[in-house]
């Protein structure tokens, strides 16, 4: 069993989701905001050295720089035409040698990263200018200001820990809302749990109710509802079986146990306990029957069933088959024909069972006085009574189905011996119908479905 | 007493009616429900013993129509049946008592006197009439302490008179409740059979149980 979560699988995939898109929109944001602020600092920067540039000029005495600017965190290097290089910075005019690669080789303006005199990162712009000219003949001068970047710096790093400070505080935001949201929407799923805890198979007849469910859960529970239906079905079936396989025993055993108990309660005549050892020797027989059924079916039913074709005397098998209802047919005046006459290729012991619940079923049901005839051809057995005709020719196949529900047959009618013969057939890959004549007389036909090669062939 | 045995399995309707006949009951027996009906309604029996699957009417529509018909005769369901649902639509449309198939005929026999009894508001299954004993589980009779010797139908004759004892029985009620249908409706048999039953009983005994009434039947019990 794998421990997939709906949930936690919706809640892993949004957060997914949302983390990339943060991530995604937090870094263009971040650097949209960078290039901004450099932009911004490296055009003030350069208006700055403008500024200085326009503090330098040129007279008889040569180049000079009219009243040092005030500097703060500035560097100002000055390379004059004559190759005299200037330096500016608070409280002194120190080497500024780390600032520029001399001569001036770079192509103002230009801007590049440096490391300022004390070992700070800083920002430097070289620009080109042609000092103010009083005499005239000034030759151009490059300016190099460099300044400290730890503001831009510093506003920087904090943006991007705001960034990545809210970026994390509304993920897990999220990450909760969805959790409790998913968790909100997939609550029918839980009723609908709760509601199947309820039926086991006493109360199968319990059907999930379609209109609080939402939309996406219908057509499951349209099919756990038909499962349901087939199960209850079944399981009723199932139940009725039991009960009536119950009763089919029971009876007889009734029978005989009254038969005996009474029997023996006082001293009988011989005629009487013959009587009583004869009655309770058919009741032994159609027991003996009746478990048979059961048993076939219930291999059957398990699949468990292999057919051992050999030749069969029809003729004698019917005989041998009709046998146990002589008795019966005689004290209801039924007559009996046996005009099968076939040798056939077929599993004789199947073929016992089948013959021997037809022939009982008819002789159980035939109207008094009425006949019975079994006759063969080399494609089918047929098996004719002289009614009354069939109240349903389909149904009498199903198991359990009798013509009358009150009917309290013995063993071999108890609705197991019509559905067992014609389970047997197909086993056997033959049919078996039943069909009402008109003239009020019934046939049951076993015919091959499949006709092999062989010869005796049924 | 007399029971209608209700029941289509032949050997068991057979059986029951042989036992019950051997121990005293006048005995009435069918296998279709539509007879069982006509047979309960017609005839006044103590005790029904009644098949719920039966042929043509049902087992539990057979109950209900005598009870709908005003007919209070106890009446032991036989099924084969022993599902709860089964037992409990069988009491509720007015079944006295329940058996399940395969049953102890003994027990059939208690339940059958426990349902005779309680018809005839009697507690205990020993019935006295003065110094007259009649033990109803071992059929036996005593008067004065001494064993009586009764034939089968002289007992029965002798239970139905102690079960209505100090009450006038007529000749046909005693005939309805201790022959059964079967048996020729015969004023002679009747009478043989009293006057066989009270030299047992009253014979050589100071006080007579078994009185005449002219006309009217029997009454057993001391003179009023």
């Amino acid at each position: 069993m794998t421990t997939y979560s709906l949930r936690r699988r919706l809640v892993l995939v949004m957060t997914g989701v949302m983390m990339t898109i943060f991530i995604v929109v937090g870094v263009f944001l971040y650097a949209g905001v960078r290039d901004a602020a450099w932009q911004q600092h490296d055009d003030g920067l350069r208006a700055r050295a403008r500024a200085f540039s326009a503090l330098v000029e040129h007279s008889d005495d040569g180049y000079e720089i009219e009243h040092p600017p005030e500097l703060r965190d500035s560097f100002v290097e000055v390379v004059l035409p004559d190759g005299h290089v200037d330096v500016w910075r608070r409280g002194g005019k120190p080497h500024f040698a780390a600032l520029v690669a001399r001569p001036v080789s770079i192509q103002p303006p230009q801007l590049i990263d440096v490391t300022l005199p004390d070992g700070r990162p800083g920002r430097a712009v070289v620009i080109r200018f042609v000092p103010r000219d009083e005499i005239g003949g000034a030759e151009p001068a490059a300016l190099i200001l460099a300044e400290d970047i730890e503001d831009v710096a510093r506003s920087l790093r904090w943006l991007a820990t705001l960034f990545i400070v809210v970026g994390i505080a509304a993920l897990a935001a999220i990450t909760t809302l969805v959790w409790w949201i998913v968790g909100r929407t997939l609550r029918p799923l839980d009723k609908l749990a709760q509601s199947l805890d309820t039926i086991d198979e006493k109360r199968l007849a319990t059907r999930i109710a379609l209109d609080e469910q939402p939309l996406e859960l219908h057509a499951p529970i349209r099919r756990l509802n038909e499962l349901l239906d087939r199960l209850e079905t079944s399981f009723a079936r199932e139940r009725q079986f039991t009960a009536d396989v119950s009763h089919e025993l029971r009876t007889p055993l009734a029978g005989l146990r009254t038969l005996l108990e009474v029997t023996a309660l006082s001293e009988r005549t011989t005629a009487d306990y013959r009587a009583a050892l004869a009655d309770a020797h058919r009741i032994v027989l159609q027991l003996g029957t009746l478990v048979e059924n059961l048993l076939v079916l219930a291999r059957l039913d398990a699949g468990h069933v292999a057919i051992h074709s050999t030749d069969v005397d029809l003729h004698e098998l019917v005989d041998e088959c009709w046998q146990p209802n002589a008795e019966i047919a005689a004290s209801r005046a039924l007559s009996f024909r046996n005009l099968a006459s076939t040798t056939l290729s077929l599993d004789r012991e199947k073929l016992r069972i089948v013959l021997a619940n037809l022939l009982a079923n008819a002789a159980e049901y035939t109207d008094r006085g009425g006949w019975i005839e079994v006759a063969s051809t080399d494609s089918a057995i047929t098996i004719t009574d002289s009614g009354p005709p069939l109240p349903d020719e389909h149904k009498i196949f199903d198991r359990l189905w009798r013509g009358d529900a009150a009917r309290s047959g013995i063993g071999v009618h108890c609705g197991i011996g019509l559905s067992l013969a014609r389970s047997l057939c197909t086993a056997m890959s033959l049919s078996l119908t039943a069909e009402n004549c008109g003239d009020g007389s019934v046939r049951f036909t076993c015919m091959r479905t499949r006709t092999p090669s062989a010869r005796g062939t049924l | 007493m007399r029971a209608l045995v209700v029941e289509d399995y032949e050997v068991l309707r057979e059986s029951l009616a042989k036992g019950l006949r051997d121990q005293g009951y006048a005995v009435d027996a069918t296998g279709e429900g539509q007879e069982g009906l006509w047979y309960a309604e017609n005839h006044p029996y103590d005790v029904v013993i009644l098949d719920l699957m039966l042929p043509g009417l049902g087992g539990l529509e057979l109950l209900r129509e005598l009870r709908a018909a005003g007919n209070t005769t106890p009446v032991l369901v036989l099924t084969a049946r022993d599902a709860i649902e089964d037992r409990v639509t069988g009491l509720d449309l007015g079944a006295d008592d329940y058996m399940v198939k395969p049953f102890a005929f003994d027990e059939l026999l208690a339940r059958l006197r426990a349902l005779v009894r309680r018809r005839y508001a009697h507690v205990d299954a020993i019935l006295r009439i003065a110094d007259l004993e009649i033990d109803t589980r071992a059929r036996r009779v005593r008067r004065a302490g001494d064993v009586v010797a009764l034939s089968a139908r002289e007992y029965a004759l002798l239970e139905y008179l102690a079960h209505r004892s100090g009450h006038i029985v007529s000749r046909t009620e005693l005939w309805d409740h201790a022959y059964d249908e079967a048996a020729e409706p015969n004023s002679n048999v009747l009478d043989v059979h009293i006057s066989h039953l009270r030299r047992k009983i009253d014979d050589g005994r100071e006080r007579k149980l078994i009185h005449t009434k002219r006309g009217q039947g029997y009454v057993l019990g001391e003179e009023p």
